[in-house]
């Protein structure tokens, strides 16, 4: 409404004019994206990834749902899954050329060569954890694993495979190469490479 | 061939993982034939030196030994003329433990899961038997650790557990039942801290009651993994809780396994082992 140009006194705030409120409220209107902003900041838990592993150790049971948060988005409906079609091109099992495809070929020579390595490391896991295809801080892909519900630190989690056994015993029972000979068909490469590009999987 | 005797195993050799034999077979009966006919059949006899369930064969002392008697040598080393771990037997049925552990659970558990720990703990132990220095057995710790323990922890559940018909879950009188009321005020207080306590572990690993020599008393304690109890402890009653050992009845739901399995307890084997332990 328009700036108010008698001096009106305002109803709501009976000891102020209407025209003082009006400025005011003008104002607030202006710097309120900021001040959002800041709020925003302050009350959002910082990314618990970066904090140094001193504090992050006492915080254990947490990660579970970082790791778990990052595995459903990495993993998507296959091509060929009717019900769910494709997400904008891109299926479960399926990658495309372009920039990930790129990386995996040149740091493992082929995604054959990857699904290899990637899956007898995480055999290898002497317990419970996880297996990731991560980008280090030299631009290389690499494949790590965590123990139990450690996340991904100090690299971007690209891909990231729960080796739990509630992850796949009752399916596979003990045999964990048919798991993960499985669950490539419906890895979410497009999402994987959505992380590789923005060096980050909080997107 | 002609009809003749049944082919003989003239001899056999090993080579890698099999033993290759050779059989000749000669056909002599035949009334027209000047002299018999002698025809060597080599028959490739494909012996697995180890079954996927039943004992083990020393096929890895053997190859050590000779390779150590070839060279001159004969020291022994770990692994090479030490025993060969074999998967022991159940005492009791697979579905003996139903309805508190189902008998898919003890058939996977047993023929699977406690199997890899034994094939790797012989294959960790013979490549010990080899390595000549430090780093090799250094690198090898883990995989010793890992199967090492699986395969003691796994032999001592067998036995921890019995079915109710034989004694499971039934604590009598006697020195544990005592111990347990001292250290824990009751045999119910001891279950329900004990459930906790396992419950709570982080990831893979193992419930312990464990007799702590050094303060003479029952303590609950827990292992990561594979890890077996060490000293200052004596295991006394040890439960798996990889979700291996329960997932497939109870799923997520780890209190209702560690409730069921209480009545399967074998506590009369748990107090040998306290016997033994206070002795």
């Amino acid at each position: 409404m328009d700036r108010p140009t008698q001096p009106i006194r305002s109803r709501l705030f009976p000891n102020y004019s209407q025209t003082i409120l009006h400025d005011v409220a003008i104002i607030f209107k202006q710097f309120w994206p900021f001040l959002n902003t800041i709020l925003k900041r302050a009350v959002r838990p910082p990314k618990i990834c970066h904090r140094p592993l001193a504090v992050i150790g006492s915080h254990k049971a947490s990660y579970c749902h970082i790791n778990h948060s990052l595995f459903w988005k990495n993993l998507a409906p296959h091509a060929s899954n009717a019900a769910y079609g494709s997400t904008g091109g891109w299926g479960g099992g399926v990658l495309k050329p372009g920039p990930l495809a790129d990386a995996i070929n040149r740091d493992f020579g082929s995604l054959e060569e990857l699904q290899k390595q990637f899956n007898a490391a995480t055999i290898g896991i002497q317990g419970s954890g996880w297996g990731w295809l991560v980008l280090d801080k030299s631009g290389r892909l690499v494949i790590t694993t965590t123990p139990n519900q450690d996340p991904v630190i100090d690299s971007v989690p690209i891909i990231g495979v729960d080796i739990w056994e509630h992850a796949f015993y009752l399916q596979y029972k003990n045999v964990k190469p048919d798991y993960l000979a499985a669950i490539w068909h419906v890895i979410n490469f497009e999402e994987a490479e959505k992380r590789l590009v923005h060096k980050s999987a909080n997107l | 061939m002609d009809v003749g005797r049944w082919p003989m195993i003239s001899g056999c050799g090993r080579a890698s993982h099999d033993v290759i034999c050779v059989a000749t077979s000669s056909s002599s009966f035949s009334s027209t034939a000047s002299k018999p006919q002698k025809r060597t059949v080599i028959v490739a006899v494909s012996i697995r030196m180890y079954s996927l369930a039943r004992t083990t064969v020393a096929r890895s002392s053997i190859t050590t030994t000779a390779r150590g008697l070839a060279a001159g040598r004969t020291r022994f080393v770990a692994g090479s003329a030490a025993s060969v771990h074999t998967l022991p037997d159940l005492p009791y049925a697979y579905d003996a433990l139903e309805p508190h552990i189902s008998a898919e659970i003890m058939k996977l558990h047993h023929t699977k899961h406690h199997q890899t720990y034994v094939n790797g703990l012989n294959a960790a132990e013979e490549s010990y038997g080899k390595a000549t220095t430090t780093q090799q057995k250094i690198a090898l710790q883990s995989a010793l650790k890992f199967n090492g323990g699986g395969h003691v922890n796994h032999s001592f559940f067998w036995k921890i557990l019995a079915p109710a018909s034989s004694g499971g879950g039934q604590l009598a009188d006697g020195p544990l039942k005592a111990a347990i009321e001292k250290d824990f005020g009751s045999v119910d207080a001891f279950k329900k801290q004990f459930n906790a306590t396992t419950a709570a572990i982080q990831g893979s690993g193992w419930g312990w009651l464990g007799y702590n020599k050094d303060r003479k008393k029952l303590e609950i304690v827990t292992t990561a993994n594979q890890d077996p109890l060490l000293a200052p402890h004596v295991p006394i009653i040890g439960v798996d809780i990889w979700e291996h050992a329960f997932y497939l009845q109870y799923k997520n739901v780890k209190p209702d396994y560690l409730a069921a399995i209480w009545n399967v307890v074998n506590f009369k084997q748990a107090e040998t082992h306290f016997r033994d332990a206070t002795k």
